[in-house]
Order: structure tokens, then sequence, then C-alpha cells
């Protein structure tokens, strides 16, 4: 599974939010999109899961274009998870996480996919639980839960570890890592850079709607990239093996 | 299921799957009860009157009629609420919000204004067609093509508020007070004096607009997570939008049509079976359609025991129904925003 964004505009309103951006996600790969808020991640996301219309260029999903694509066949392909978490009535958790399974033909696979989603992000004991009596945080699990149990190939999540607290995030991550590992692609938008530093192959910088940087994530998360995406003096380093990334002060 | 041994998920499904078969069960037995009731009770009470010819011409040409449009609106207006309020995901939508109810409201009072309905037995139902149809290309023309259900929701406001104001011209032109009592007796609802034309007229688009709007149920399922996420569970929200206003079209103009406006159905059945169907919209759809059928059959029959010489209007019990629970509903959400 291969998919890439070709020298992609977009326009919402009168703005143009994405510039000839380029980007890609390879099999078995974690990818994260960082910038300043408003650099259009979200955007670059929602386009290359073919939710929005492009003013130009393409995204391909090995060799098609997605916007021809019928969507419930991009659903079966393409799990993305909106950072908009209003779920508008009080559904039982179980029930919103198998609305994951409805790009899929029913089958038996349905009952395995959202007891694997529910168990993956530690919900077991909320099944039966209306989403409205739920804190923010189990609220983000349930809804990555969701994405889950649609087993794509590809999944597209846009700031799924916002509101996580920070076992859950961990965990989250590990999990990106074993779907990685299965074959499957992960995209996600971020704002915590240390974490992709942590946990995906490779990122993609965006600022003002234009890719900064992009490449292995150590060549593109480096103090002189960051200060000049986010106007921070950025310090990087490690403790126990684990990348720290610290904002040291505003450059002005 | 390896990942979770003693899966309670699984349980969930199951108990909920059963309750709605339980749901249905019990919800098709009070229809076959206030049915049986409506066929049963005439003038004089419960019975049918003496004499067989007699009494197969009043079962079949005068109570049947009546109960079967009772069941058909009444099944109308509780599906298209349910549907309305799953894809605008507001629980205040109603069946007249789209303003398909206030074109065939005017359809008909203008065939009354102009005469025809008069002259030609079946002017008035007919007359309320045409207009149900028309405010329904107006409302799609004003919406406009990639509409989101907000345009949908002002098109279809901008549009009532037209009929109703257009209504109450014919009404204040009226060209004499018989006229102007005939409308107004019109437009309370009513499924006294309706013959079996009517059903046939009624029944077919009725029929065709609630089969279109139950096809919706996944995808009022989706859009319980948002647009974008419906779209990106394969929900073609064109098409969903299409059979939405399609079949509200059919399912509440024809209803209109013959019966007049009936208010509160549509939005208060599916507030009392919401909790049943575990708040899933696209479960509450077809135990809505058989809640509105009882609910209409039940208050003609309840009306006609109050009064038997048939001067209460059925738009006017339903609406005496309808408005304490609105003032339930206000004391409830206080309730649980104090909580």
């Amino acid at each position: 599974m291969m998919l890439s964004a070709q020298n992609i505009s977009v326009r919402l309103g009168r703005r143009d939010v994405l510039k000839g951006v380029d980007a890609a996600i390879g099999k078995g790969k974690i990818v994260a999109v960082i910038g300043p808020n408003g650099a259009g991640k979200s955007t670059l996301l929602r386009a290359m899961a073919g939710l929005l219309p492009l003013q130009e260029g393409r995204v391909i999903l090995d060799g098609h274009d997605v916007a021809m694509m019928p969507s419930h066949e991009l659903g079966r392909q393409i799990a993305y998870l909106p950072q908009d978490r209003t779920v508008h009535w009080p559904v039982a958790v179980e029930r919103v996480v198998r609305l994951g399974r409805l790009p899929h033909v029913p089958s038996a696979r349905d009952d395995e996919a959202v007891a694997s989603a529910l168990a993956a992000m530690d919900l077991g004991a909320l099944a039966s639980r209306p989403v409205t009596e739920l804190s923010g945080g189990e609220l983000a699990r349930v809804l990555q839960a969701r994405a889950l149990a649609q087993e794509a190939p590809i999944l597209i999540a846009d700031e799924p570890a916002a509101g996580l607290d920070m076992a859950h995030v961990l965990s989250l991550f590990e999990h990106f890592k074993r779907l990685s590992e299965e074959g499957r692609s992960v995209l996600v938008a971020l704002h915590d850079v240390a974490l992709a530093l942590r946990f995906c192959d490779k990122t993609v910088l965006l600022k003002d709607g234009s890719v900064l940087a992009a490449g292995a994530t150590k060549d593109v998360v480096t103090p002189e990239e960051i200060g000049r995406a986010f106007g921070v003096e950025a310090r990087i380093a490690t403790l126990d093996h684990v990348p720290i990334v610290l904002a040291a002060r505003t450059l002005t | 299921m390896s990942v979770l041994p003693d899966v309670p998920q699984k349980n969930l499904v199951e108990v909920l799957a059963q309750r709605q078969g339980l749901l249905l069960g019990l919800l098709s037995i009070l229809v076959a009860i206030a049915f049986g009731l409506s066929l049963m009770l005439g003038p004089e009470g419960f019975g049918l009157p003496g004499g067989p010819g007699m009494a197969q011409l009043v079962l079949l040409e005068i109570r049947l009629p009546r109960a079967i449009l009772g069941l058909l609106v009444g099944g109308a207006l509780g599906l298209t609420g349910a549907a309305l309020q799953g894809y605008l995901r507001n629980p205040l939508a109603e069946p007249g919000l789209l303003g398909m109810a206030g074109g065939a409201s005017l359809g008909a009072v203008i065939s009354i204004h102009t005469g025809l309905a008069a002259l030609v037995p079946l002017a008035l139902p007919l007359g309320g067609l045409a207009g149900a149809i028309v405010a329904t290309l107006a409302v799609v023309l004003l919406a406009g093509q990639r509409s989101s259900p907000v345009t949908l929701i002002l098109a279809g406001v901008a549009l009532s508020s037209v009929a109703g104001a257009l209504t109450s011209l014919v009404l204040n032109l009226a060209p004499n007070p018989f006229a102007s009592v005939e409308m107004l007796y019109w437009m309370m609802g009513s499924l006294s004096d309706r013959s079996l034309e009517h059903v046939w007229i009624a029944a077919p688009l009725i029929i065709a607009g609630c089969a279109i709007l139950l096809t919706t149920a996944r995808g009022l399922d989706a859009l319980t997570l948002g647009e974008v996420a419906a779209v990106n569970l394969g929900i073609e929200l064109g098409s969903m939008r299409s059979r939405i206003v399609l079949g509200a079209a059919l399912a509440v103009g024809a209803a209109t049509a013959v019966t007049g406006a009936i208010g509160f159905v549509g939005l208060v059945v599916p507030h009392l079976l919401r909790p049943l169907v575990a708040h899933e919209p696209g479960r509450l759809l077809l135990p809505s359609a058989l809640g509105g059928g009882v609910l209409v059959l039940a208050a003609d029959v309840g009306l006609r025991l109050i009064s038997p010489a048939g001067d209460l209007k059925l738009g006017v019990v339903t609406a005496l129904i309808g408005a304490p629970f609105f003032l339930w509903l206000v004391l409830a959400t206080r309730r649980e925003l104090q909580a």
C-alpha cells in the first residue's frame, strides 16, 4: 500500500490552505505531520484521506486517484480519525466502535475486529457505557478504536494523542508500532514533536500551507527546522534513549 | 476474540437485538389493538350497526379508510420525524421542517378557495399534493446542489414561512365565511369523512416514501460521528440527502394532502422511543413508524370517544397531547443540565 499526495493545493473559502504539497506514506511506515497552528496539517490529512476536493494535484493510492474511488471502497482502504470528537447521540461505546465496520460487507470478522479494537484502546470495561458519560480522553480512545475497527491498510489520525493521559499516549503509539510491523501504514498529525522523533519513521514539517522540510524524522526534527517553523529556540536531547524536545524560548 | 476472552460487548449486541425484536413486537400488538378499536368504534359506541349489508358498508366504506389512513399518516409522520432528527442530528426536527406540509396546506386551501374542491370530489387532496410537490422542488432549488443539512433547514424554514404567509392570504381573501371555516377546519387535520379513494391516492406515495426513508438507516448511524467521518465510513452524503428529501416529500406531502396538518406526532414519537433503541438513529426508524401509527390511531379513537358528534379535530388533539410534552422536555433538559 502506497499513498501519495502529488503537488496538491486546497482552498477553503478564500484561503489557500495547502499550496503545492507533496507527501507520501509507504507500506509499514509511521509518518508524522507537524507544524505550527494553521499550517495545514488537518487539511493535508483530510485531502490524503480523499475527503476534500483539490484545487490542483492528485492523491494516489496504489496507482488509483482517490477522487475517483467509490467512498465505501475508500473506507476499506483508509481509516480516517477526525480531530472533531463530537458524537451526536448518547450511543453505547461498543456501537460507536462497530460503526468502523460499515464500509465492510457484514461478516464474522466484525465481532473480532470490534473486540480487538476495544481491547487495544483499553475500553473493555466501558463497552456498554453511553459515550456521553465518558471523559474527554476516554471518548478520544473510543473514536480511535472506531478507526482501528475499520482494519484498513492505512490509518490517518488527526491529533490522536490530544487529551490522552501519558500512559494511553504511550500505548496508542505502541499500538501504531504493532500496526506498522503488520505492514499497515499510519499517518498522524502531531503537536508533540518528541513523539514524532520517538515513534515516526518519517516526518513532514508544514508551515503556511507548504512543506518546509520532509524526510527521515531525525533530519526534519532538528533545532534549526523547529526554529524555522515554530519560531522557538529548541533543545533536543535523549534521556534513557527517549527523545525530549524542549522549547527554550521564543525567537524574536 | 482471542484478545478479549469473555467479550462483554457481544452480550450487549444480543441484548439490544433482543430488545429491538421485543420492541417491534410490542408496537405491532399496539398497532393491531388501536386499528381494531378504530374499526369497531362508531357514533353509537363500540360495535357495528344492525343488518349484515349495513355493517359491511359501514366497515368497508367509512371505518376502514379512516383506520388505514390513521395508520399510514401516523407511520409517515413518526418515521419522517425520526429520519429528519437523525439526519439533522437535532431532536427538535419535525416532519414539517422541510416545508412540504406547509406546501400541502397551501395547495389544499387554494383548491377550497377556487371552488375546485366543491366541484371535483378529490380536488382537495390533489391540490395538497400539488402544493407539496411545488414546495419540495422549491426547497431543493433553494438549498442547492452540494448543500449541508443547515442550508436544507434554512430553505425549509424559509419555504414554510412563505407557504404560511400565502395560506393566511388565501384565508384572508376567502370568498365567503363558509369557505374560510372549511379551510380552517381542514387545516386542523382530521381523519373523518375520508373514503377509500383518499387511501388510494395517499397509500402508494406514503409507502414509497417510507420505504425510501428506511434505506437511510446505515447513513444515519454513521452521521452520529459527523459528516466527515460518515464519508470515511462509505456513506455518499449526496445520495443520502436526496433520499431524505424525496422520502420526506412523498410521505409527509401525501399524508398532509389527505388529512391536513397533524402536528407533534413526528416530534414526540421518536423522542419517546429513542431510549428504547439505545439512542441509535438507524434502529429508531421502524419503531417510530409503528409508534406514529399507534399514536394517531389512539388519538383518533380517543377524540371519537370524547366527542362522538365529530366536532373535535385530530390535529387539535395531537397538539393538546404534544404541547405538554414540550413542557416536559424543557423540564427534563433543565434537570439534565443541573445534574
